[in-house]
C-alpha cells in the first residue's frame, strides 16, 4: 500500500514536472520559431526587394542604352514590386520610411539618368548618373545595415532556442537522476523489507511455505524444511501435495480435490485443520494448519508439528477416563461406555447386568499391611475380577474397594449369578502379595437391565443399594436389586 | 552600373556627333516620337539626316534662337515676339493629362483638388478618399512646355519662378522636376502614390505599352479627342514646329509633318492631327 501510494506520487510528480517543463518550453520554442519564420520572410522579402532594385536598374538602363523607351515599362512594373515589398516589411513591423525615402530618391534619379539619354543628352545624364549612383549606394549600404541586423536577431533567437533546450535538457535530466534516486531508494527499502520478512518467516518456530495457483511451493522456511526433513531445493516449485501431503494416516491416497490447501486455493478463504504430512523418510507427522490466500491467487500455509501435545492430549484424556491403579475404566467413562451397551441391548432385545462389587476385609488389610500392600492387593483384584469376564464386559473402579461391573448380551439372569459367583468365589480364593497371603472377600449387589429400565446412574445407585443389602445379609453373598 | 554607362557612351555617342550637316530638331519631348518615328521613312525619302533631342520647349527656342538647330519643337503658345521672329507650324493637338498609378482607386479630381494637391495643401491619398499614403507630387522642369500649359490650366506657378511671388499660388517646393515626358510617366508607372501631368499623347502611347497608370478626369471631363478638339478639356497644348524663316530643310521636313503621311505619324502616337478638327 505504502508502496502503491508512493509510486503514484512519484508518476503524479513527474508528470507535472515534465509538463511544466515542456509546455514552457513547448511555447517559448514556437513563440521563437514564429518570431524566426518571421525574420525569414523579413530576409527573403529583402532579398526580393534588392532582386527588384536590380531588375528597376537594368530595365531602366538597358532601355537607355538600346535608345528604346519600351523598357522603361518593365522597369515601372519592376519598381512596383519594390514598393510592394516596402510594404510587406512594413507590415511585418520594420520601420521602413528611410529606406522608402531612399528607394523613392534613387528610383527618381535612375529614371532621370534614363531619360537624358533617351533625349541625347549626355552631359545631364552623366549628372543624374552620379546622383543614381550615389543612392544605390546609399540604398545597398542601408540593406546590408538592415540584414546584419536581422542575422542579429536571428543568431540572438537562435541562441535563446538553443539555451533554453539547454536547460530543458538539464532539467529532464535532474528529473531522471531524482528518479533514479527515488526509485533505487525505494527499491532497497523494499529488498530490506523483503529479507527481513524472509529471515521472520525462517526465524519462525512454525513450518511456512507458499503455493502458486498450481499448488506447487514457492517458497518454505527452514522450520517447515526441519519438520520435513527435505532440502528446500528438493520442495520448490514442485506439488507440496505429492511432496508431503500425499496419503491419509490409515495408508488411503488423499486426494488433491479433498486437500484443504488446494480448497482455499480455489475459493480464497482462511482454514484451520489439522492435517498428517508425510516425512521425506515416510514417517507421519500430525500438524495442525492454517492455510490462507496469498496476493491474488496464491496461498500461505503455516503449521505446527502437534506429535507432542497429541502425546500429551492422549495422556490426559487416558488419566480422565482410567484409573491410574488397576488400569481399569474409572467412572466416568464406564458411564459413557454403558450408555453405549445399554443402547444396543436395547436396540436387539437382550439384557445386561449391572453389578456394584465391595471388597470385604479391606479395610483390615490396609490399616495392618498398609496402603502400598492395599494398592497392590487392588491391582490384582482387578486382574482377576477381569479374568472371569468376557471381552464385552466392563469392569470399573469407583473407588476405594468398590468395583462396579457390566455384563453384556446375557441370556438369563442364572448366567448373571453364576459369573457374578464366580466373582465371589475368586475375591475369597487367597491373593500372594509380596510374600504376604491376604484373604478378603465380596459383596454384590446387581440390577438386570431393562428389567430395571432406569437411567445408568439409577440401575448403578440400585446395584450399590441391593450391595448394601447383601453387606446385611452377611459377606460373600450376592444379592439383586429389589423394585 | 558604370559598365551600362559605358556602354551607353559607346553606342548612343557616335550616332549623335557621326552624320555631317544632319537636320536638328530640338524641344519638346511630347513631340520627340513623332520625330522618331518618321525620321528614317523621311531620310529615305530625302537623304538628309533627321536628328532629334528632348530638352523642353524653351530650350528648342533658345537654341534656334542661337542656331544651333534647325527646329524647335514646342508645346506652349509661342509669345508673339516668337511668332513675329519664326515661321511655325501646329502640326497635331495634345491635352495636359492628369495621371496617377494604375491601382490609385481615385478616378476624378476637381480642379481645386488639382490646386490643392499641386500646392501641397493635400498632402495624402486618404484625404481624397485614397489609401493612407504620402502623395509623390510630380510636376516639370520650369523650361518646359507642358509646364506652361499646366500653369495656363491651374493658375499655379514653378516655386522657381519669380515673376511670382504669391506663395498660394506657387507648387509645393517638394515635387519632383521632371525633365521629359519619360520622367513623369516612369515614376507615376513605378511609385504607386505618385501624381502627374503629362501629354495626353504620350499617357495613351504609355498605357498601350501596358505602363501602369491611369488618366483621371479633371472636373469629371476625361482628356480624349472630342474633349480636346471641342474645348471642353481645360489644358489644351498645341505641337508646334517652329525654323527660322530661310530653313527651307526645315520648312520641307514641317510641310512633310502636315502631310498625310506626317499626319499619320501624329496619330499613331496618340495626338489629335490638324485636320481633325475641323
Amino acid at each position: 500500500m505504502h508502496n502503491k501510494n508512493f509510486l503514484l506520487r512519484l508518476i503524479t510528480a513527474n508528470t507535472i514536472i515534465l509538463f511544466i517543463v515542456f509546455g514552457t518550453f513547448y511555447s517559448v520554442f514556437n513563440f521563437m520559431d514564429n518570431k524566426l519564420k518571421n525574420i525569414l520572410e523579413q530576409r527573403q522579402t529583402i532579398s526580393y526587394f534588392y532582386n527588384a532594385i536590380n531588375r528597376v536598374s537594368s530595365g531602366l538602363y538597358q532601355s537607355s542604352m538600346l535608345d528604346n523607351p519600351d523598357y522603361l515599362t518593365s522597369a515601372a512594373i519592376s519598381s512596383n514590386e519594390a514598393v510592394k515589398l516596402l510594404d510587406t516589411l512594413k507590415k511585418n513591423g520594420f520601420d521602413t520610411r528611410s529606406l522608402e525615402e531612399n528607394y523613392n530618391n534613387f528610383f527618381r534619379y535612375t529614371v532621370i539618368t534614363t531619360t537624358f539619354g533617351l533625349e541625347h543628352r549626355l552631359e545631364e545624364s552623366r549628372g543624374a548618373n552620379e546622383m543614381s549612383q550615389q543612392q544605390q549606394q546609399e540604398l545597398l549600404a542601408q540593406l546590408e545595415t538592415i540584414r546584419n541586423e536581422i542575422d542579429k536577431e536571428q543568431n540572438r533567437i537562435i541562441a535563446t532556442i538553443e539555451s533554453f533546450m539547454g536547460i530543458s535538457s538539464i532539467l529532464l535530466i535532474i528529473v531522471v537522476m531524482v528518479n533514479i534516486r527515488l526509485l533505487s531508494r525505494s527499491f532497497i527499502l523494499i529488498r530490506t523489507k523483503e529479507s527481513e520478512q524472509a529471515e521472520m518467516i525462517n526465524a519462525l518456530g512454525d513450518g511456512v511455505y507458499g503455493v502458486d495457483e498450481n499448488g506447487n511451493c514457492i517458497f518454505i522456511n527452514r522450520s517447515a524444511l526441519s519438520m520435513l526433513g527435505f532440502y528446500e531445493h528438493e520442495v520448490l516449485n514442485k506439488d507440496q501435495h505429492h511432496m508431503f501431503h500425499h496419503h491419509k494416516p490409515d495408508g488411503n491416497i488423499y486426494h488433491a480435490e479433498e486437500c484443504p490447501i488446494h480448497l482455499t486455493l480455489h475459493d480464497r478463504r482462511t482454514r484451520h485443520v489439522q492435517e498428517t504430512f508425510i516425512r521425506k523418510d515416510g514417517s507421519m507427522i500430525p500438524v495442525s494448519l492454517t492455510v490462507a490466500p496469498l496476493g491474488s491467487d496464491k496461498g500461505i500455509v503455516v503449521f505446527q508439528d502437534i506429535t507432542t501435545m497429541k502425546e500429551e492430549y492422549d495422556k490426559l484424556d487416558y488419566n480422565a477416563n482410567y484409573d491410574y491403579l488397576t488400569q481399569l475404566p474409572n467412572r466416568r467413562l464406564f458411564i459413557i461406555l454403558a450408555e453405549q451397551k445399554m443402547a444396543q441391548a436395547k436396540r436387539s432385545n437382550e439384557l445386561l447386568a449391572i453389578a456394584f462389587v465391595d471388597l470385604d476385609g479391606f479395610k483390615n488389610v490396609n490399616d495392618f499391611y498398609g496402603h502400598e500392600i492395599g494398592d497392590m492387593l487392588l491391582s490384582a483384584v482387578a486382574k482377576r475380577f477381569k479374568s472371569v469376564l468376557r471381552e464385552s464386559d466392563i469392569i470399573a473402579r469407583f473407588g476405594g474397594d468398590e468395583f462396579v461391573i457390566l455384563l453384556d448380551t446375557l441370556k438369563s439372569e442364572s448366567e448373571c449369578e453364576q459369573t457374578l459367583a464366580r466373582i465371589i468365589e475368586e475375591a475369597v480364593r487367597p491373593f500372594l502379595i509380596a510374600d504376604f497371603s491376604l484373604q478378603i472377600g465380596a459383596s454384590i449387589g446387581y440390577t438386570i437391565f431393562p428389567e430395571d429400565e432406569s437411567n445408568i446412574n439409577f440401575l448403578i445407585q440400585h446395584a450399590d443399594n441391593a450391595m448394601y443389602d447383601a453387606k446385611q445379609a452377611g459377606k460373600g453373598t450376592l444379592r439383586r436389586f429389589q423394585l | 552600373m558604370q559598365f551600362v554607362l559605358f556602354l551607353f557612351f559607346i553606342v548612343v555617342v557616335p550616332n549623335v556627333m557621326g552624320e555631317t550637316k544632319p537636320l536638328i530638331s530640338l524641344g519638346a519631348t511630347t513631340i520627340q516620337p513623332i520625330i522618331e518615328s518618321v525620321k528614317s521613312s523621311y531620310t529615305h525619302k530625302t537623304g538628309l539626316n533627321i536628328v532629334t533631342q528632348g530638352g523642353g520647349s524653351d530650350l528648342g527656342i533658345k537654341n534656334l534662337s542661337e542656331g544651333k538647330i534647325n527646329i524647335a519643337m514646342v508645346v506652349r503658345d509661342l509669345t508673339p515676339d516668337e511668332k513675329s521672329r519664326f515661321d511655325y507650324a501646329v502640326i497635331g493637338y495634345d491635352g495636359v493629362a492628369m495621371i496617377v498609378h494604375k491601382s490609385n482607386p481615385i478616378k476624378n479630381l476637381s480642379k481645386q483638388q488639382l490646386i490643392d494637391i499641386y500646392r501641397g495643401k493635400i498632402k495624402n491619398w486618404d484625404t481624397l478618399g485614397g489609401s493612407k499614403k504620402s502623395i509623390i507630387l510630380i510636376s516639370k522642369q520650369s523650361n518646359r512646355g507642358l509646364l506652361y500649359l499646366f500653369e495656363q490650366g491651374t493658375g499655379l506657378f514653378h516655386p522657381s519662378n519669380n515673376a511670382n511671388s504669391n506663395p498660394a499660388k506657387k507648387i509645393a517646393s517638394w515635387a519632383w522636376d521632371a525633365g521629359s515626358n519619360n520622367d513623369n510617366i516612369v515614376w507615376t508607372g513605378g511609385l504607386p502614390n505618385a501624381i502627374s501631368y503629362i501629354s495626353l499623347g504620350s499617357a495613351l502611347s504609355n498605357i498601350a505599352n501596358g505602363m501602369p497608370i491611369k488618366l483621371i478626369s479633371l472636373d469629371g471631363i476625361m482628356p480624349s479627342t472630342k474633349t480636346i478638339l471641342n474645348g471642353t478639356y481645360p489644358m489644351i497644348g498645341k505641337l508646334t514646329m517652329v525654323y527660322r524663316k530661310n530653313d527651307s530643310d526645315a520648312k520641307h521636313f514641317v510641310e512633310f509633318l502636315l502631310s498625310e503621311e506626317g499626319q499619320k505619324a501624329v496619330r499613331k502616337n496618340k495626338f489629335n492631327g490638324v485636320r481633325d478638327a475641323q
